[in-house]
């Protein structure tokens, strides 16, 4: 019996889904490339999927409550500049080129929250503007050029390795970790559930809507900020044009790892997976020498259909909910009758 | 008044004698809803150029019955014959066909399109196939607006720009434009000032000088009595009688309306402490007017109203999800400035709303997260929620609201409405509160979930809490409440004893004149 509800749990689960094509593919991968399955190139992986990761587990938390934040991928661009100029312009210490960074990041999502939540703007317009303005703020502060020539003691953030492991990894893995216990363990991480799942009923039960949301936009920036770094760190420079159309990977993996674009749901496992499965096939597709331009109309496929698999996972639980209430019904009128005879 | 009793009335009760002048007849209407028998055999004809009112409590059967004239729903037996023919009504574009027409109770419009367009959206006039024929659209409009006497409305104008009550009437002039047989106003006057409601008569009055039957449904006898010529009750989905309103008065109808019932058995009443929650001449946006209030500790405190009597309104204010426009809130003898939700909470004051699916609750958490919802500190240190502590707790007050659910971990939308609202309960009961307020509590609950939410108000007070529960059950309110405001247009119109208060006296008072101008 317990047995049978353990397995029956784990099929429930919205991240088995996830992880069973990860295991597929990985498997394909493995037979149809020498490379594919070799501790070297799986790292490399984690290395690779290190910042689409972070601005996943920051989209997750303002997906969760229903909002959406276009502003990532600019964030990027633009706080990456910053703190290579930081260092380049000003001979900055590394140290507090990145803590600039970071806090531009949590800058950009503070103004976000305020619009949105005190406000009451909507986030997609809002983080669509913010998004604009400072891929713009980009351009003018580099005149289009890229600021390079940064310290070696910056590089090693993103090209490092502690061990055998790459540093971007490491740092992915960490936030991984402190996002996972912001949102299981908190009682912010709860209220960012609720507001998330009924916002109107929140309220009333005493919950501070409007400072959660902003609180929300604010690790969103500040995590984006921090992946800005990184991504500055591994190329070495400070680029204008990086970053474009990241926030959408970053939406991908969420919505693959089973967050619902509506709010409620989502959690920091299933986007990491997300994460992982486009980065696994990305980089088994490339390793099977297939054009990047198919890759592209492959990762939009695999999102359509994970949404797919799990919108029809939602109508036959609806279904069998529905049965189920007839049935009861049902019985209840039976029951009913005989008591009239 | 408006619409005198003249002669003209006289004479069309008597040629009502003829019984080829009926337009609308009901045989033996029969539906059933899994557990209740909505409508029961209910029969009765509507003359043609009459104004037939249809009166019953709520849950008498008048909107099922509604519901059945224009499509919506389908007896499960009975006929309904439309100008002396059987008619089949199978869906709401048939039952126009038959000439029937009806004006719910909240009209939907196109809020960003012009008045014509709004009237014209099913049939737009066309030119050449494909082109509006937006001349001939303002014209019929026109002459449609004119007909109900909307003269200062303008074709083109954008609808929204204009009140709720001309967009009523601008409803209403799409309707008399399709030439109907029969309309339904469906509670007309429910958002109307008294000119807007004169303007309504006139109307109605030009209907029936046309020859249109008009089946008017309001929860306000007084407007009943004053416009129709004859009024039909039901109670408990039974047709009960049709009174002509030249011979009968408020007090033959409301007796109608209640019938004989056995009296319910009442809760005792504790010893009633302190005054712990008052209102003072507080005003809410277009609905609470100058109302007073006061609870005491250990009181049940009854607020009765018909439904749009603005009891929510009341307890928003209260609950401080609202701001009040005027007046002040006194809790425990301190007045509350500037009340919120939060500040509120912390005095220990839980309001409990009456959709408790869309405000009450977070349908997609467990059963334990909803009970702790919003006090999740209690069991939290250094921000860390400590699960057991959390779920131990929650468990212990879902096993005394007797809370049925597999387990506590179950999502609570799968829950039936009785045990989701007892899971509301918990969340109070949990939150320690001291002053609860209930929004039709049993609103949607099965006849032994509502007897369990009975006995846990009774425990709430006995354990020194204080509970306002508003509620358009008359039963509920008589049962359960000690004292009974009742609640019309916004008002407290009289605050009854327990044992003063009978079933006739509140529904007399709730269904009361409205004779303040707003």
């Amino acid at each position: 019996m317990k047995d049978k509800s353990v397995i029956k749990k784990i099929f429930s689960l919205r991240e088995t889904g996830v992880v069973a094509a990860l295991i597929v593919l990985m498997v394909i991968f493995s037979f149809s490339t020498d490379i594919f399955f070799t501790g070297n190139n799986l790292l490399n992986i984690t290395r690779q999927i290190s910042i689409t990761s972070l601005l996943a587990i920051a989209m997750t938390f303002v997906i969760i409550t229903g909002g959406i934040d276009l502003s990532v991928g600019s964030v990027i661009a633009f706080s990456g500049i910053i703190t290579a100029s930081m260092m380049k312009d000003y001979n900055m210490p590394t140290a507090a080129a990145v803590l600039i960074g970071v806090l531009l990041g949590l800058l950009t999502g503070f103004v976000n929250g305020l619009f949105i939540s005190y406000l009451n703007m909507p986030a997609f317009i809002t983080t669509m503007g913010t998004m604009t303005i400072l891929r713009g703020l980009g351009y003018i502060y580099t005149q289009g050029y890229p600021i390079y020539d940064l310290p070696t003691s910056f590089k090693i953030i993103g090209q490092g390795y502690i061990w055998i492991i790459p540093i971007p990894t490491i740092i992915f893995v960490v936030i991984a970790i402190i996002a996972f216990i912001i949102l299981k363990k908190t009682v912010l991480g709860r209220h960012i559930y609720a507001i998330g799942g009924n916002a109107d009923a929140s309220a009333l039960a005493g919950i501070k809507v409007k400072r959660i949301q902003l609180y929300v936009y604010m690790i969103s920036g500040s995590v984006s900020g921090l992946a800005a770094v990184v991504q500055a760190a591994r190329v070495g420079s400070g680029l204008p044009t990086i970053g474009e159309g990241f926030e959408m990977d970053a939406i991908a993996a969420a919505v693959i790892g089973g967050a619902a674009m509506s709010g409620g749901s989502g959690t920091i496992l299933g986007t990491i997976l997300g994460a992982m499965l486009l980065g696994v096939l990305s980089n088994g597709l490339s390793l099977l020498d297939v054009d990047s331009y198919i890759m592209t109309v492959i990762s939009g496929c695999v999102v359509i259909l994970a949404v797919l698999i799990d919108q029809i996972r939602t109508i036959m639980a609806k279904n069998a909910q529905i049965r189920k209430t007839k049935e009861t019904l049902a019985q209840k009128n039976r029951c009913e009758s005989k008591g009239d005879v | 008044m408006y619409v005198q009793p003249g002669p003209e009335r006289d004479e069309m009760i008597i040629m009502g004698e003829n019984a080829n002048n009926t337009i609308l007849e009901f045989q033996n209407i029969t539906k059933t809803f899994p557990g209740v028998r909505a409508l029961d055999k209910v029969s009765f004809a509507v003359r043609k150029g009459e104004v037939h009112g249809l009166v019953g409590e709520n849950g008498a059967g008048k909107s099922t019955l509604i519901k059945i004239i224009c499509g919506i729903y389908h007896a499960d037996s009975g006929e309904i014959f439309v100008d002396g023919k059987q008619a089949h009504i199978m869906n709401p574009e048939q039952s126009q066909e038959y000439g029937i027409y009806v004006m719910h109770q909240e009209i939907s419009v196109l809020p960003n399109m012009s008045v014509a367009e709004n009237m014209n959206i099913h049939d737009i006039p066309r030119k050449g196939g494909i082109f509006a024929d937006t001349k001939a659209m303002y014209r019929h409009t026109r002459k449609a607006l004119d007909m109900v006497g909307l003269t200062y409305v303008e074709p083109r104008d954008i609808i929204s720009q204009y009140s709720l009550a001309t967009q009523q009437m601008i409803h209403l002039a799409r309707i008399i434009s399709m030439n109907p047989k029969v309309v339904l106003l469906d509670e007309p006057t429910a958002s109307l000032t008294m000119n807007e409601k004169q303007q309504l008569f006139h109307a109605i009055e030009r209907f029936r000088e046309n020859g249109v039957s008009i089946i008017y449904i309001s929860h306000y006898l007084d407007e009943v009595l004053q416009v129709c010529s004859r009024i039909t009750v039901l109670r408990d989905g039974k047709y009960v009688n049709t009174y002509n309103s030249t011979d009968t008065d408020n007090e033959e109808i409301v007796t109608a309306m209640i019938g004989k019932n056995i009296k319910p058995e009442r809760r005792k009443s504790e010893q009633m402490g302190e005054v712990v929650l008052e209102a003072v001449n507080i005003a809410a946006p277009s609905i609470v007017h100058h109302t007073d209030l006061k609870l005491h500790k250990k009181e049940v405190l009854g607020v009765y109203g018909l439904n749009g009597a603005g009891k929510t309104e009341l307890l928003r204010v209260l609950a401080g999800c609202d701001r009040p426009l005027e007046g002040e809130i006194y809790v425990r003898g301190k007045i509350v400035r500037k009340p919120d939700v939060l500040s509120q909470l912390k005095r220990g004051i839980v309001y409990v709303p009456e959709d408790r699916r869309r405000l009450g609750l977070v349908l997609g958490m467990s059963v334990l997260e909803n009970t702790s919802l919003g006090n999740e500190r209690k069991y939290a240190s250094l921000e860390m929620i400590n699960r057991r502590k959390e779920y131990k707790d929650a468990e212990k007050y879902i096993k005394k609201m007797n809370v049925k659910t597999p387990s506590g971990k179950t999502v609570v939308e799968v829950l039936s409405g009785g045990n989701q609202q007892k899971v509301i309960l918990a969340r109070c009961m949990a939150r320690n509160a001291k002053i609860i307020l209930l929004d039709e509590p049993t609103v949607g609950i099965d006849v032994g979930a509502r007897e369990e939410i009975y006995a846990l108000i009774s425990e709430f007070v006995s354990e020194g809490a204080a509970v306002v529960l508003a509620s358009s059950d008359m039963n509920e309110v008589l049962s359960t409440a000690d004292r009974i405001a009742v609640l019309a247009h916004g008002r407290i119109v009289t605050v009854l004893e327990k044992e003063e208060a009978t079933e006739e006296k509140l529904l007399l008072y709730a269904m009361g004149d409205d004779t303040y101008e707003r």
